[in-house]
């Protein structure tokens, strides 16, 4: 329980509420003061200690003070869309990105297969309860590619990353260390079981969590050309991907996108354009 | 044995069709191989989301057919993006020159010609919308569909403002809700009425507006308001048109089916035809032109516009 920051109310807020129930004062999205628990901060730290002091006995300091601040400076959240999806978030200012939730909600798409969209729901209902609806899943990326084994219909289709800005999402994301599937599964997180301590972070602190859940790979001899695959490494497989999940609260529209990375190239006419047209509006909108 | 598709509902807007096989609800879209299964919930969702979601005839009610159908509408889909992406500033010339090349392909299709006309002429066009970029961009070759609907939209911009001010009219004072307005408005549109209403007010012909408006079931009411307001203003229009002149009939021969008419303004004699007499007004009044007749411009208007001037 948070207390309102209204100095004027300063009543109980839960933690999974935005607004104060009292004075109706904004009190921060959800998922951030989740990252921002003191308990959650301390563990946080104390991974991240271990983690710095593990790389310092194995002579791997530098690596790892070059990781963390490649990760700290350079690291940005990515989607993966096709070639279609990302025009039609282009095309003007008013289409929002809409997540699988509310895309099922609204009608515009079919859910997963029965098995899948179970998963999906009992995942998001573990790591964020009712306001799950409101997240939107990227991944952390050092280069600008994404996961390849999300956002197209079949492996036919091209395949574009949206780079979204830090201004943008600076506020509102939070990341867990792992893909949330896999990290709910691991830690068979269940009806009475708490989320352990340590696994998240606010925007800011997305360094401090990225090295604690890689030093052990950093040894001394790691190029740093590779630590984009360090970070996110995919080969087109959901169960094999390796990546820090960025969750982002609530929707976004064109102008929260800072770059197109092209990373299955067009193979139609039709997906070529869409891509130059996205691109294109892109330009214009860096200009204005 | 294949079981039949029953309840089938097809949806332009959301490019999908919603059927059920066996009690099954399922779904289908252009691009996928196989339809899916989805939830009677989901199928509900859907039908609220599109209102004018229609179900259809028997005779359609088989995977191929809807398949075509579907295809046909993402066709019409993307040559519209297509040929509103040549008019968007913000993009690179190359970009728009691609787009309307594009487009100028899937126009060849007269079914997305017709489809993508109505469009760009039922709805206002951005402030932005840059017309003369995208005319100097079309390419130019033996079918140059692009460049006559740009030219269209050009030509077109004030007489779509006029339709939609009076459309908003109408639906204030018969305080209609504005969510059942835009899909009345958006089915008007996709039949071609409000195209066909806007070349009416682009070429005074105050008879289309009526025929178009008489045509629109459900909308009558509807569009019925929205001509009474249009009427006057075309008419202003043609006060000011000096080549439809008012006159009064000079000579005519009924033998050889023509004759002439001296407009009020004073200006050289008025070439007229009898075909062109049949077509307007006086038809079913008097069959041949009488000496000395005075005609008024809406008598004579389209006569005379249809003859064209004296050559002498």
């Amino acid at each position: 329980m948070d207390e309102c920051s209204n100095n004027e109310c300063r009543a109980p807020v839960p933690l999974n509420v935005r607004l104060c129930p009292t004075c109706g004062h904004d009190v921060g999205y959800p998922n951030v003061r989740y990252a921002t628990q003191p308990a959650e901060r301390a563990a946080l730290d104390e991974r991240y200690r271990a983690a710095r002091d593990a790389a310092a006995k194995r002579g791997a300091n530098a690596t790892f003070s070059g990781f963390e601040e490649a990760v700290r400076t350079r690291s940005r959240a990515v989607i993966t869309v096709g070639a279609d999806l990302l025009w039609s978030l282009f095309e003007s200012d008013t289409p929002l990105y809409a997540n699988y939730e509310r895309q099922v909600g609204a009608a515009l798409r079919l859910p997963a297969a029965p098995e899948h969209d179970h998963d999906r729901c009992i995942v998001a209902g573990a790591l964020f309860g009712s306001f799950a609806p409101e997240i939107s899943y990227a991944a952390l990326s050092l280069d600008g590619k994404g996961l390849t084994s999300y956002g197209r219909r079949s492996n036919r289709t091209a395949l574009c990353t949206i780079v979204l800005g830090d201004f943008a999402i600076r506020s509102r994301a939070s990341l867990l260390e792992e893909n949330s599937f896999s990290f709910v599964t691991r830690h068979r997180l269940s009806v009475g079981i708490p989320i352990p301590a340590g696994y998240r972070a606010t925007w800011e602190d997305r360094h401090l969590l990225a090295v604690a859940k890689l030093a052990d790979r950093l040894n001394p001899g790691t190029a740093e050309a590779r630590f984009s695959g360090l970070l996110l490494s995919t080969e087109g497989d959901r169960e094999t991907d390796e990546f820090v999940e960025v969750y982002i609260y609530g929707p976004f529209n064109r102008r929260a996108i800072d770059d197109i990375i092209e990373q299955v190239p067009g193979r139609t006419e039709s997906e070529r354009i869409d891509i130059d047209r996205a691109r294109d509006t892109l330009a214009a909108l860096r200009k204005t | 044995m294949i079981e039949p598709m029953e309840n089938a509902f097809l949806s332009e807007r959301l490019g999908r069709a919603i059927f059920s096989i066996g009690g099954r609800p399922m779904v289908l879209c252009a691009e996928d191989e196989e339809p899916w299964e989805c939830s009677a919930h989901e199928m509900v969702l859907m039908r609220q989301t599109d209102p004018a979601m229609r179900p259809l005839p028997a005779e359609d009610c088989d995977i191929p057919r809807l398949r075509a159908r579907l295809t046909a509408i993402d066709r019409r889909r993307r040559a519209l993006s297509w040929l509103i992406s040549g008019m968007d500033p913000m993009l690179t010339d190359p970009t728009r020159r691609e787009a309307i090349r594009l487009a100028e392909q899937a126009l060849s299709d007269r079914d997305v010609h017709r489809h993508v006309q109505a469009r760009l002429l039922g709805r206002p066009l951005p402030a932005e919308a840059d017309l003369l970029g995208a005319m100097h961009l079309t390419p130019r070759g033996k079918h140059m569909a692009a460049l006559g609907i740009y030219g269209w939209l050009a030509r077109a911009r004030k007489a779509i403002g006029q339709f939609h001010w009076s459309w908003a009219e109408a639906v204030a004072v018969l305080k209609l809700r504005p969510e059942d307005a835009e899909s009345v408005l958006w089915e008007m549109v996709d039949k071609g009425v409000v195209a066909a209403m806007i070349r009416s007010i682009m070429t005074g012909d105050r008879d289309g507006v009526n025929v178009a408006a008489s045509q629109s079931f459900p909308a009558f009411q509807l569009l019925a308001h929205v001509a009474n307001a249009l009427l006057p203003q075309i008419r202003d229009d043609e006060g000011k048109d000096t080549s439809r002149p008012a006159g009064t009939i000079k000579w005519f021969n009924s033998t050889k089916g023509y004759g002439f008419i001296a407009p009020e303004d004073g200006t050289v004699d008025v070439f007229v035809h009898i075909k062109a007499v049949e077509c307007s007004e006086i038809k079913g009044q008097e069959r041949t032109p009488v000496r000395g007749r005075g005609v008024d411009k809406t008598t004579a208007a389209s006569d005379i516009k249809k003859a064209g001037r004296d050559p002498t």
